[in-house]
């Protein structure tokens, strides 16, 4: 564990500021904080919360260490992939700061263990980077009447905030009611993530988390930072409580933790029995040959596309697909593929939505391909 | 009247560009998205986005008044 150095070294340019003192040290050791999504977010929070002196941070995360999150996911070292985000983040933190007890949520957050995980905390980080685990996060930590700091990422943007209704101030739901369609919004591993970006929405949220704890200046409640970090602008939009709030409204409609809120829609009328939206890319590159008026639908963006494609395609980037429906052929086979076969399914159902109904996904995407069919394609 | 329109996230890379000018009649926040939408693709209904004019979210019913800076936002969830 190496040299531990005494507290009243460690913490001497933090104690000494206004509005911190030896009263505001002893606040931060009794903090329980809980971080949720142990990513690009989770981890710059996680080391200066923990330099902090953060008595007790809880890691909350289910996922391993995979080779694209080391661009921006600092805790771990180039050797820890495969291995468990929290148990990784846990070792380096402790020899970070010996003193804060790191309690280590393996499985993550679920709809099952939510409340029980959030009621042994003070304020929760919204550090996830889904919408199912960002919705039930702000239900669970308002319903446990403790603040939940947001921060998300698109691209070279990022917002963070302050939610907490239980002190009057708005919650998610009060921004957006209701969980977005999964087609309507990319995630990272669609839409593409700048790294150092991260760092500051993730250590805007361990600022307002240390805040929050001492009391101390304005919270960023009721109002959203966002932060263009390729052109150097800020933003701050105030937010008011929304009385129509499904959460915290004057007539919630949302009163405990229902699992089948945190769901994307996954079986839809769309995908009928007997005419799957998945294909298999041994079939799908056999009907391509075989039915030469079917049309390949590549939905990725254009810096993928730059890397590899399969020829003879269309390409419309997933985003831009509920606009462009009409530069499809009705009623021909339209095979779609993307990356992994995530965003692909996504367009195949909303296409069916759209009155397509031999729209299909090629399942596993690309990468699949580059494996089964065609091992030539450059992979990323 | 003129209008500031600036774009977040998706809707910004949607449009190809941050912030533009725009004349209008006048009308509201929301009749102005979907004018901008169908004329540039946007591609996200208004129920999946958020307003805000000057600086504060508003309702789309919101009426515009000449030298707004209205900001168009969908969700983002990346982390
Ligand atoms: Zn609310």
């Amino acid at each position: 564990m190496g040299t531990s150095v005494e507290d009243n070294r460690r913490y001497r340019r933090q104690v000494i500021l206004p509005g911190v003192g030896p009263m505001g040290q002893e606040k931060l050791r009794r903090a329980r904080v809980l971080i949720v999504g142990m990513g690009g977010l989770g981890c710059p929070a996680a080391q200066y919360l923990a330099a902090a002196g953060i008595g007790t941070l809880g890691l909350a995360d289910h996922d391993e260490v995979s080779p694209t999150n080391l661009h921006r996911q600092i805790l771990y070292p180039d050797h820890s992939v495969g291995t468990a985000k929290v148990a990784s983040s846990a070792r380096h933190l402790r020899e970070l700061n010996p003193s804060t007890t790191l309690v280590e949520h393996k499985d993550g957050i679920t709809p099952g263990n939510a409340m029980d995980i959030l009621s042994g905390y003070d304020l929760v980080l919204d550090c996830t980077d889904n919408f199912p685990a960002r919705y039930l996060l702000n239900d669970a930590a308002a319903l446990c009447r403790i603040p939940c700091i947001h921060g998300s990422i698109f691209q070279y943007e990022g917002q963070v905030t302050l939610f907490h209704p239980a002190a009057g101030f708005p919650c998610y739901r009060c921004l957006f009611p209701e969980m977005p369609s999964p087609e309507a919004v990319p995630n990272c591993a669609e839409a593409g993530v700048f790294g150092s970006l991260c760092g500051i929405i993730g250590s805007w949220q361990a600022n307002e988390a240390i805040k929050w704890i001492l009391r101390l200046g304005e919270p960023l409640a009721g109002r959203l930072k966002v932060i263009d970090s390729r052109e150097g602008r800020d933003q701050l939009l105030q937010l008011q409580r929304n009385p129509e709030c499904p959460l915290c409204g004057d007539n919630p409609r949302i009163t405990e933790i229902n699992p089948a809120e945190y769901r994307f829609a996954e079986c839809r009328p769309a995908e009928a029995a007997g005419n799957p939206v998945d294909i298999d890319v041994v079939e799908a590159a056999a009907l391509l040959e075989e039915d030469p008026s079917a049309v390949l639908l590549d939905v990725r963006e254009p810096h993928e596309l730059a890397i590899c494609s399969i020829g003879q395609s269309l390409d419309i980037p997933l985003g831009e697909l509920p606009g462009r429906v009409s530069e499809l052929p009705p009623g021909q086979r339209i095979l779609v593929i993307c990356q992994h076969g995530h965003r692909s399914r996504n367009a195949a159902i909303m296409l069916r939505e759209r009155g397509f109904a031999n729209a299909r996904s090629i399942a596993g995407g690309i990468v699949e391909w580059s494996r089964q069919i065609d091992g030539s394609l450059p992979m990323y | 009247m003129n209008i500031t329109v600036l774009y977040f996230a998706q809707l910004k890379q949607n449009r190809g560009l941050a912030e533009e000018s725009v004349e209008t009649d006048g009308g509201t926040v929301g009749g102005l998205y979907q004018s901008l939408a169908e004329q540039h693709s946007l591609g996200l209904p208004i129920e999946q986005i958020r307003t805000a004019r000057n600086e504060v979210f508003c309702r789309p019913e919101t009426p515009l008044e000449d030298g707004d800076i209205i900001a168009f936002m969908p969700p983002m969830s990346g982390g």
